[in-house]
């Protein structure tokens, strides 16, 4: 499309108030990190780096990293497996219920958190506590895998979309049987699918923080909790500062990998 | 003082009614005898060996081992001398906590008035031979044997540490400073729009207070047992707040920023609250006004289950002696329990400044207790408003 | 398609069917001369996960709503009644809150949609292309913040004399406080990157030709934009707006935190979740028709594919 200037300068003052509005608060979660009081304030009385050295010596925040870690990890597992599952049943066969299926697969993540939250939390305690399991780390991945294995099968579902079933008959005409030609047609095809898709799982999953609530076991702290239980504590608010301005800073590390995986896509990954 | 009292009130006040359930009379009436009657447990009348562990569940910064600040520690010392190595789940809700116990994997629990009643009602929670707790001695007489941590005269647990919830105000803003509910009331009108009130249900009780002193034709005696007309009074007392509030807090930081701001200038705090707004600049003052109070305790019980005995003795004693008790209470921001504390605080004032040993302040408190339908204050002419009713009417206040 | 080539050897093929790999390949047998058997593998597992395990306890959350509590012990009475829902119905605060809460919802969605295209529109088509993965990726960075960091930072940049009034100070304005503006504006920026990531990804994905085809039509800009793109972009839009719908139609912190004294109807779950779970479900059930509403009209654009 050719824009004319007065369009082209337009768009972009636009996109720069815009990339100026989303940054601003972050700036501000950078300044608080620096910032003396122990409450927010403004403007700020001074700078230091105290809390930074803080942070960092708190094992509360680094444990609930590594259980936010662990918990999306395992999320984004069996969301890769369930999503690619799904995906190739909707997308290479026409049964009946289809339609209901592609709808079913959204609905975890559409419906409010809180929703979905109380119901597999009340769940949970008539099902499995009979049982001996308690809400914890388990309880936790299957909430956010649960409305993890959208995103997972939208990348999928998206890819096979154009990925003609021809390469695997091909497979299969030279002798190659179903998981042989799963492995190695289909599968490199699907790599960078299942990358995009699964970082975006595991993205939804380590903000998460309503259904994490409802369905996390008394010893699991994630990340979001943990910031949740000392966003309140006056003296713990500027090392949350500190860990969620670190934590955006090392964040472009798997955006910018996963732009790169996906770049045979023009745009990368879906949400 | 937790994070999200609100949220735990609510979660905690609910195990209350279940213990009204199990020791009064039902709906249908079928005409059991009211009060409390726990199972009969006994408590332990000597300790044994030390275990080498024991297993607790707290509120957030009553358990501190250094690991969210190296300064915060007082359970190193505590494992040092006793040889307990001590393992603490942090619960956030007074169910949660409820729940753990049943489990039975846990000695011992900090539960806060409502959800301890619970606990004893069920048979969870163990009668305390507080002889066995030496510093017991030494806890101020208004904590020992209230409704929320003993049974008939039997104690069921250690006190930990009170607070009151104080009226703040800008002292810049607010002229002349206000000695009486009035100001977040009948006279709200003044700051409107810079009013603050506690996000709970349980505030009503406030409004109740107020009317108590205010509308002595309602015949309120206790703000936790008010009849249909006066509940209709409180509730209407607050809606009529309501147009004058800027909004609602349930967490520290929330009211802080705002009082720094100026975003409110009056309304419900807690010491704390006050002090830490205070040292980071804002003009506040906190006072217990002429009508009194609403105010929360927590308690320190053993499980009836308690695999480690002694431990979780050794740390009832531990946690209530004189130096520990007063790094809790300072770290928290409360009163603390033992009235010996008062010399151990880094913060000289830190007794004066919580009203720790004003037992005639402590008097004018009414601790939060959760409203039934059996009113509290004795009457038995009149069905009270329950705690589910006061959940629906906080919404509607709200709007 | 170098990454083809080891599969249609046929050396490769013959290898795989060597010796100690039968099992697999009788498996592998059955299964491809069995479709209703491969479809079956397939969807055994999500579906018993999402049907059994979602949806299960989403049906026993609703039947909840048909339940009551006893007003003594809390604790759920299994008796058959519609009474809270004739609550639900019958009682003007939750249809205030209800009505407020879409109202909320529709609004963070317009905002979001008008502030994400051009935002897109330029990371898409007019930045340089070798700079556009780096604006996806500042686009995409304030997700990794976490949720509550950024509404805090919003409660200063709104607090009385904060960073928003002393910016608007110069101009005779101030902020607009704590409330249901400041609701919807932090909800804005909490969701936006939901709705400019598949914006860009559409836009990004237009064909060149099609836009060289309809100037050589003679269409003028405006036209193209109006005729062209927009219908190819439409379903994006609507993928975000999904997202953008839903998550402010259920939540309950934010408005906490910014909300002054305003309550959404995820508040109302909110506090009725530990004394009156029935009541809280049939709360529920008011955003989830909602949003299911919402998602069969978004699903006619196609939307629900382009998520």
């Amino acid at each position: 499309m050719n824009l004319s200037r007065p369009a082209r300068i337009a768009l972009r003052t636009a996109a720069g108030l815009g990339f100026a509005a989303i940054y601003l608060p972050l700036l501000l979660v950078l300044l608080g990190s620096l910032n003396p009081d122990r409450s927010a304030s403004w403007p700020p009385p001074g700078l230091t780096l105290d809390w930074w050295a803080a942070a960092w010596d708190n094992e509360g925040a680094r444990e609930a990293l590594w259980t936010s870690v662990r918990a999306g990890v395992a999320a984004t597992a069996v969301a890769l497996v369930l999503g690619t599952l799904l995906a190739f049943a909707v997308q290479r066969y026409a049964f009946f219920g289809r339609e209901a299926v592609s709808f079913a697969v959204v609905l975890p993540i559409a419906l409010p958190g809180i929703v979905t939250g109380i119901a597999l939390n009340s769940a949970f305690g008539t099902v499995l506590e009979p049982l001996g399991v308690g809400l914890g780390m388990f309880t936790v991945v299957v909430g956010h895998a649960t409305f993890c294995i959208v995103v997972v099968f939208n990348n999928v579902v998206a890819r096979l979309r154009r990925l003609p079933g021809s390469y695997e008959e091909a497979a299969m005409d030279l002798g190659a049987h179903t998981f042989r030609a799963f492995r190695d047609i289909t599968f490199p095809l699907l790599r960078s699918a299942l990358l995009a898709g699964g970082l975006l799982a595991f993205a939804l999953s380590f903000d998460e923080i309503v259904v994490t609530t409802f369905t996390a076991g008394p010893g699991v702290q994630t990340l979001p909790v943990w910031i949740f239980n000392n966003m309140t504590r006056p003296q713990q608010a500027p090392v949350v500062n500190v860990v969620a301005a670190a934590l955006v800073l090392l964040s472009v590390i798997p955006i910018y990998a996963a732009q790169r995986l996906s770049s045979d896509t023009p745009g990368g990954g879906r949400v | 003082m937790r994070p999200h009292r609100s949220l735990l009130t609510a979660a905690a006040l609910s195990g209350l009614l279940l213990v009204t359930a199990c020791g009064s009379a039902d709906p249908a009436g079928s005409g059991k005898s009211g009060g409390l009657n726990p199972p009969d447990l006994k408590a332990p009348t000597a300790l044994g060996k030390a275990e080498g562990e024991v297993d607790l569940i707290a509120w957030a910064g009553y358990v501190e081992d250094g690991s969210n600040d190296p300064k915060v520690d007082w359970v190193s010392a505590f494992e040092k001398q006793t040889g307990c190595q001590v393992n603490v789940k942090t619960a956030a809700t007074s169910d949660e906590m409820v729940s753990l116990m049943k489990t039975g994997a846990y000695d011992a629990v900090s539960a806060s008035g409502d959800a301890s009643l619970r606990l004893i009602a069920s048979g969870d929670a163990a009668p305390v031979n507080t002889a066995l707790v030496p510093n017991y001695a030494d806890v101020f007489a208004g904590l020992k044997n209230k409704e929320w941590n003993s049974v008939k005269g039997v104690a069921y647990g250690i006190p930990h540490g009170r607070g009151a919830n104080l009226l703040m105000y800008d002292t810049e803003k607010v002229r002349p400073a206000p000695d009486s509910w009035s100001a977040v009331f009948d006279k709200a009108s003044a700051h409107s729009g810079k009013v603050t009130a506690y996000d709970s249900p349980i505030y009503l009780a406030d409004a109740a207070l107020y009317l108590k002193a205010t509308k002595p034709e309602l015949g309120i005696e206790n703000p936790y047992a008010l009849d249909e007309k006066q509940f209709d009074a409180a509730v209407a007392l607050l809606k009529e707040q309501n147009a004058h509030i800027g909004e609602y807090w349930s967490d520290y930081l929330k009211e802080i920023s705002a009082f720094k701001s100026g975003d409110s200038v009056v309304g419900t705090s807690w010491q704390v609250i006050a002090n830490l707004a205070a040292s980071e600049g804002a003009k506040v003052d906190a006072v217990l006004p002429k009508e009194g109070s609403t105010g929360w305790s927590d308690t320190w019980m053993v499980s009836a289950k308690a695999k480690h005995p002694t431990c979780a003795y050794k740390w009832l004693d531990w946690i209530v002696s004189p130096k520990t008790n007063a790094q809790v209470a300072e770290y928290f921001g409360e009163a603390p329990a033992n009235a010996k504390s008062c010399a151990e605080t880094a913060d000289k004032n830190h007794c004066a400044v919580f009203h720790a040993t004003d037992e005639a302040y402590w008097k004018r408190v009414h601790f939060w207790t959760t409203p039934i339908e059996q009113c509290l204050d004795g009457r038995t002419d009149a069905r009270c408003v329950p705690y589910a009713q006061w959940v629906q009417a906080w919404n509607e206040i709200k709007g | 398609m170098t990454a083809l080539t080891p599969g249609l050897s046929p050396e490769s093929a013959r290898r795989a069917a060597g010796p100690g790999r039968g099992a697999v390949r009788r498996l592998a047998g059955a299964l491809h001369r069995r479709p209703r058997l491969r479809l079956a593998a397939l969807l055994t597992a999500p579906l018993l996960w999402l049907v059994l395990a979602y949806l299960g306890s989403l049906a026993a959350l609703f039947l909840s709503a048909f339940w009551s509590t006893d007003s003594f012990t809390s604790e759920v009475v299994r008796i058959w009644t519609t009474a809270n829902f004739e609550e639900l119905v019958g009682s003007p605060v939750y249809r205030t809150v209800a009505l407020r809460t879409v109202g909320v919802a529709l609004a963070v969605t317009a905002l979001c949609a008008v502030i994400a295209f051009p935002l897109a529109f330029y990371t898409a088509r007019v930045a340089h292309p070798r700079r556009r993965p780096l604006f996806v990726v500042a686009l995409l960075m304030p997700l990794w913040a976490g949720y509550l960091v950024k509404v805090y930072a919003w409660r200063l940049i709104l607090s009385e004399g904060g960073p928003l009034d002393w910016a608007l100070r110069p101009f005779g304005l101030s902020g607009p406080g704590y409330g249901l503006t400041a609701t919807v504006l932090v909800l804005t920026y909490l969701w936006l990157p939901y709705m400019a990531l598949p914006i860009h990804t559409a836009l990004a994905q237009l064909p060149d030709n099609l836009l060289n085809a309809s100037a050589d039509l003679g269409a003028r800009t405006g036209r193209t934009f109006v005729s062209v793109v927009l219908p190819l972009v439409w379903p994006a839009v609507a993928a975000g707006s999904v997202f953008t719908f839903s998550l402010s139609l259920g939540d309950y912190i934010t408005v906490q935190i910014v909300g002054g004294k305003t309550q959404l109807i995820g508040n109302l779950v909110y506090s009725n979740v530990t004394l009156n779970l029935p009541l809280a479900a049939a709360l529920g059930t008011v955003p989830v028709a909602v949003i299911v509403v919402y998602l069969l009209a978004v699903r006619r654009s196609g939307a629900l594919r382009s998520l």
